[in-house]
């Protein structure tokens, strides 16, 4: 089944357009990474695709309903989002933060259903973070801040779930249990999952699908295999790579020295 | 964690509270009057029940207005400092005092001032203004917001000065005393109801979308993420928080610190979490200015010292102590 379709969508900022005839579809139940050089769109298409941001034209449906921002209504009940980075007024503890995705069960107006503290603790345990349940997000480091986040989203119950570049800040470790969670969601609980990132080797080794955007409007989207390889990335990433193979996959590594000159000048 | 039950416990235990203390403090005065003293001496009976009470209301009603519209100001604008006078809301109230002043409009009509009256729509109609002018600037943003709010804040205040340069001297006192926030000994009883019933109002409001209130402090974007539909919340939080404002100010000028420090102080006792914050910044803000109002009473006999002063004098350094204690419990001595 197409959980999200996306058809004739554009959309620009001020005078600078990013999408023109925007299309693409993805599965329900995959994972899918975006990639793509700074500037090309990735956090604007996944604002587009959260409902956050109003597109000029075309239309974006989410397991069936068209979820062009409104006043009156939200998609939250549909789809989870975790943010890039974020300033926070007031001190929060974990879990309170956590709470703030039950808000759309509505099971009770002010106070707590049990059911909400099952669906927390649930969170914070397959994030790992239930140790830090108490303490005030201020406190904790990026990659822990991260995993916050994370928990909200899954606590949210949505049959998708967005991720703005969710393992930029962590240690290889904790990239790779970010992603392993990623995969056990979509496998175990049949989520959509869709997340901009800049790391070609993590997403090639756990996306079912790529969708790489260029500067120039291009868009290219299919499976892993199709979409990384060494002549795209030249195209898109105006980078060119060594390609090194290990098991499935591939693996791509910067050339040293290719923008030398005209990044002095 | 936070339920219903434990959260009536809390609220209740802190009712009794102020009601001791706000009972003590309407024994204390220029009279010193007790229990014993009232049931005997009708003259002190008199001063119980009909000065010492409705003003020790009056001063309940005042504190819990201005803590709560304070808490509320801090969310939607998302930013620490902002207290009830910060969108210029105050001044467009102070405006409507010395316009009502320098007209002659001072005669008084069911317990009603035409100076109360001239402040209140100021107040409401300067909220307008300054919404109005904000949705041009950003929409939901706070920072929209704010800028509008400063800008007429500057402007109005600026006519205030203006207007009290050009007076006679015996024209402006009312507004200078409005300036230093007063609170007047005899208020009538309908007065009081009808005002208490428009701040317990916007109270019950303000505590029922406290949850969204909670979300909304992490802005928009992650509001409408969350379910929260930030525009419709920003409205009636600002509505209900502007209403308790006009309403205070107009029964008593402009109380200053209360609302910028009940709300830090409840935050740091208590958390960040509005439906504890609410309920207590009420209770807080009451028992502030009761106590405070019962110092500038009896502090100088001769002549009453306006309660915002002492609101200002005693709350600064007694927030400035709690916020090092606070700050030593987070970053140990190494600060």
């Amino acid at each position: 089944m197409k959980m999200i379709q996306v058809s004739h969508l554009s959309f620009a900022y001020a005078e600078t357009p990013i999408f023109q005839d925007l299309n693409l579809e993805i599965e329900g139940g995959t994972l899918c990474g975006i990639i793509g050089p700074n500037g090309a769109g990735k956090s604007t298409l996944l604002k587009l695709l959260a409902g956050q941001l109003r597109p000029d034209g075309g239309r974006i449906i989410v397991a069936g309903k068209d979820i062009h921002p409104r006043i009156s209504k939200t998609h939250a009940d549909l789809i989870a989002t975790v943010p890039q980075e974020t300033a926070l007024v007031f001190g929060y503890t974990v879990s309170e933060i956590v709470m703030m995705a039950r808000f759309i069960q509505k099971k009770r107006v002010l106070f707590e259903h049990p059911d909400d503290w099952k669906a927390i603790e649930e969170a914070l345990h397959e994030t790992g973070i239930l140790h830090l349940a108490d303490r005030p997000i201020n406190h904790l480091s990026g990659g822990e801040r991260q995993r916050v986040y994370l928990a909200r989203a899954l606590a949210q119950e949505t049959p998708v779930l967005l991720l703005d570049e969710p393992a930029s800040h962590l240690d290889m470790k904790h990239q790779t249990m970010v992603y392993e969670l990623l995969r056990r969601l979509e496998r175990d609980k049949k989520k959509t999952i869709i997340m901009v990132t800049h790391d070609l080797n993590l997403a090639g080794q756990y996306c079912d699908t790529i969708v790489m955007l260029g500067k120039n409007g291009q868009v290219l989207h299919g499976r892993v295999k199709d979409i990384l390889n060494e002549r795209t990335i030249r195209n898109i990433f105006d980078t060119d790579c060594h390609v090194i193979s290990s098991g499935d996959f591939n693996f791509f590594i910067p050339k040293a020295g290719h923008f030398s000159e005209s990044i002095v000048k | 964690m936070l339920t219903f039950k434990k959260l009536t416990i809390e609220i209740g235990i802190g009712l009794c509270i102020l009601l001791s203390v706000g009972f003590l403090c309407t024994l204390i005065g220029s009279e010193p009057i007790s229990l014993g003293s009232i049931r005997e001496n009708p003259q002190h009976a008199q001063i119980f029940f009909e000065v010492r009470i409705p003003r020790l209301i009056l001063a309940m009603l005042i504190g819990a207005a201005l803590a709560c519209a304070g808490a509320v100001f801090q969310v939607l604008l998302r930013n620490p400092l902002a207290d009830p006078y910060i969108l210029g809301i105050s001044s467009g109230a102070g405006l409507g005092t010395i316009l009502a002043a320098l007209a002659g409009l001072t005669w008084t009509g069911w317990g009603l001032s035409t100076v109360s009256l001239f402040s209140f729509f100021g107040a409401m109609a300067t909220a307008g203004l300054v919404w109005w002018i904000g949705r041009f600037t950003g929409r939901t943003s706070g920072t929209g917001l704010l800028l509008a709010g400063v800008v007429v804040n500057a402007f109005f205040s600026a006519f205030i000065m203006f207007l009290t340069s050009i007076a006679r001297s015996d024209q402006i006192q009312t507004t200078v005393f409005w300036l230093m926030g007063y609170l007047k000994s005899y208020e009538q009883t309908k007065v009081l109801v009808v005002c208490g019933l428009l701040i317990l109002a916007s109270a019950a409001v303000l505590f029922r979308i406290s949850p969204q209130l909670n979300i909304l402090s992490l802005g928009s974007a992650q509001a409408r993420s969350l379910g929260v539909l930030p525009e419709r919340i920003f409205l009636i939080a600002f509505i209900a928080a502007a209403l308790m404002t006009a309403v205070a100010v107009s029964l008593s000028g402009l109380v200053g610190f209360v609302g910028l420090i009940v709300p830090h102080m409840a935050r740091l006792l208590l958390g960040p979490d509005h439906r504890r914050l609410i309920p207590w910044c009420a209770v807080g803000g009451a028992l502030f200015v009761a106590v405070a109002d019962t110092i500038a009473r009896v502090i100088i006999t001769q002549a009453q010292l306006p309660v915002g002063i002492i609101t200002a004098m005693t709350g600064g350094p007694f927030f400035l102590i709690l916020l090092i204690r606070q700050s030593r419990q987070v970053f140990g001595d190494h600060l």
